[in-house]
């Protein structure tokens, strides 16, 4: 397994994808952590009966105390773009794992007997080593530059790296569950066109269909609990959330890394290699 | 006895409750270049996914060098190098980096193996090029090249010399046979084009319709198919005795009640005509037969009758 992942290395590094997924991914980073426009978590509060002027005169005095970020307090801002990061999840799941099966390479690796197991791993733990790697420039960049503009606001204390370990540990872990997901879309469809599409709609889709069938019944949308997306952008506001929540997120993101694994270890042993 | 590397028995995959192989029974020994014939759609490549676990069988046995358990064939897929139809390797590689790729993967310590598999396919002077400006015929010396690499035991082929050009095509065949002859290596090899194919099998697998119909040597085949005058007569006693005497060869075979095959006199047909009507033999037919590996096959796949 680990020389499936060493030679998976060397090949990622020979190529440009890998550069240019990540090129991309610190400059959006750093621009929004220059620009302060990211949204700080969710709204947890109702915002019936409040007028769109208050609405947006709230928005700008959040932008301008997001321009002002200090160090301390990127982080916990620049949680709130993390729900934006998965989307570079797709690349690093197609480079690993998608390239074997566009260009049929797969089937050089498991004629040598290399168990199907074993090749699933090596194909999803450089994945989710990449993904912790994006979480880790999300929470290192921002207090970079926001300590360079504003400085880092105070002393380093054990209650603010225990609050953003918090934030960023939980965000992590359904990082983690997103490209487990991801990984098991590529071995149920083996395919570059269908595994973006798939991937995308799992992204996209469930915060709009649950939106619609709230529509229909107020009981419905809270589906959309169980929705990883919407729960990575709520952890963003983890230090005000209840324990339930926090608990509930922990198991989702337990359900979707065993389920999704297990299923797509199932369903490549069962599969046929074209 | 030869040692057996690969021997399947009743070999079965079934799609949508067809059968694509259909109870294959197949032996190939040590040493062998087993020519794997059969048409497209016949059930080759479907053989040669099964035996390299690309694809699971719906019935049957598969043993590879003696292992017959899901642990003993992993372990015995480790000698063994394929290339399945068009070989497959990364299009933003240059030949020795897709290699380098899999020496890591297989791991294997000698970084050495790369430059001598290369120079065993001719592709030392290549350059930079990429896999993906390649033309087919530098794809499948790769292809070959990536089988070897791990110092295999023994090799599967799925149609290596399709779409090559005649020179290559030439250094294919000569690259399998210095294979087999110099490192001792076994190769299946399928094709459908039967004359490449009769020039450096020892061993054939006819499977029509997923049915292993014919294995047979290469002796057996050149028994089967060599050109000979078959006689119909009406005594053939008396037939061999003329023929022994009067045309002074041994070089023929009585066949059923009426027939004597004669692999002489191929030429001449009417001195064996004259020479037996002489000695008062009637000589009801006589015909010039026999059959190429191309004939032979036709034969077997249409059901046709086989001539010698």
């Amino acid at each position: 397994m680990l020389n499936i992942v060493r030679a998976d290395l060397y090949r990622i590094f020979r190529g440009k994808a890998l550069y240019i997924t990540f090129g991309v991914l610190i400059a959006f980073i750093v621009l929004q952590a220059v620009a302060g426009t990211g949204t700080v978590g969710v709204s947890t509060g109702s915002v019936s009966g409040i007028t769109e002027a208050e609405i947006l005169s709230s928005a700008l005095d959040e932008m301008a105390e997001i321009t002002k970020a200090d160090g301390m307090t990127a982080p916990f801002i620049m949680a709130g773009v993390t729900g934006n990061l998965v989307y570079f999840l797709l690349p690093l799941i197609i480079c690993f794992a998608g390239t074997d099966f566009s260009s049929g390479t797969v089937k050089n690796v498991l004629s040598r007997g290399i168990s199907r197991t074993k090749y699933y791993f090596a194909k999803l733990i450089p994945v989710l080593i990449f993904a912790v790697i994006i979480q880790v420039l999300n929470l290192v960049l921002p207090t970079i530059v926001a300590t360079i503009r504003h400085g880092f606001g105070g002393g380093f204390t054990t209650d603010w790296l225990i609050s953003v370990l918090k934030v960023y540990g939980i965000q992590t872990l359904l990082m983690l569950a997103i490209a487990c997901v991801g990984v098991f879309i590529v071995f149920l469809t083996k395919k570059t066109a269908s595994i973006t599409a798939l991937f995308l709609a799992f992204l996209l889709a469930p915060t709009m269909i649950f939106y619609i069938l709230g529509m229909i019944s107020p009981k419905l949308e809270n589906l959309i609990n169980y929705d990883l997306v919407t729960n990575l952008n709520l952890m963003a506001g983890f230090s005000e959330l209840p324990s339930g929540d926090i608990i509930k997120a922990f198991l989702l993101c337990a359900f979707y890394i065993i389920v999704g694994t297990v299923a797509g270890i199932v369903v490549f042993r069962k599969s046929d290699i074209k | 006895m030869n040692e057996s590397v690969l021997h399947t028995r009743n070999l079965t995959k079934l799609y949508a409750g067809k059968p694509a192989v259909d109870n294959v029974n197949m032996t190939i020994h040590k040493g062998d270049i087993y020519g794997l014939i059969g048409k497209n759609g016949a059930g080759k490549t479907t053989l040669i996914r099964m035996i390299t676990s690309l694809i699971g069988q719906t019935g049957g046995d598969i043993e590879l060098f003696g292992e017959n358990t899901v642990a003993g064939l992993t372990r015995a897929r480790k000698r063994v190098g394929c290339v399945v139809e068009t070989p497959a390797l990364y299009p933003g590689l240059t030949a020795e980096q897709n290699l380098e790729y899999y020496r890591i993967l297989y791991g294997i310590p000698e970084k050495d193996r790369i430059k001598s598999a290369l120079e065993m396919v001719g592709l030392t002077d290549i350059g930079n090029k990429k896999f993906k400006n390649f033309s087919l015929g530098m794809k499948q010396r790769l292809g070959l090249a990536l089988a070897i690499l791990g110092h295999p035991d023994f090799i599967l082929l799925d149609e290596p010399i399709n779409g090559l050009d005649p020179i290559g095509i030439i250094e294919m065949r000569e690259t399998i046979k210095n294979l087999n002859e110099q490192y001792g290596i076994t190769i299946l090899m399928s094709s459908h084009i039967l004359t490449e194919l009769s020039q450096i099998a020892t061993r054939y697998g006819i499977i029509n319709n997923g049915r292993l119909v014919k294995e047979l040597t290469n002796s057996q085949l050149a028994e089967q198919s060599q050109r000979c005058l078959s006689v119909t007569v009406d005594d053939t006693k008396k037939a061999a005795v003329i023929i022994e005497t009067a045309l002074n060869t041994t070089n023929f075979k009585s066949v059923g009640q009426n027939e004597i095959r004669i692999y002489d006199y191929l030429d001449n047909p009417s001195e064996v005509t004259y020479q037996l009507n002489s000695g008062g033999v009637r000589v009801n037919t006589i015909q010039e037969i026999g059959d190429n590996l191309e004939d032979y096959f036709k034969a077997i796949v249409e059901g046709g009758k086989i001539k010698c």
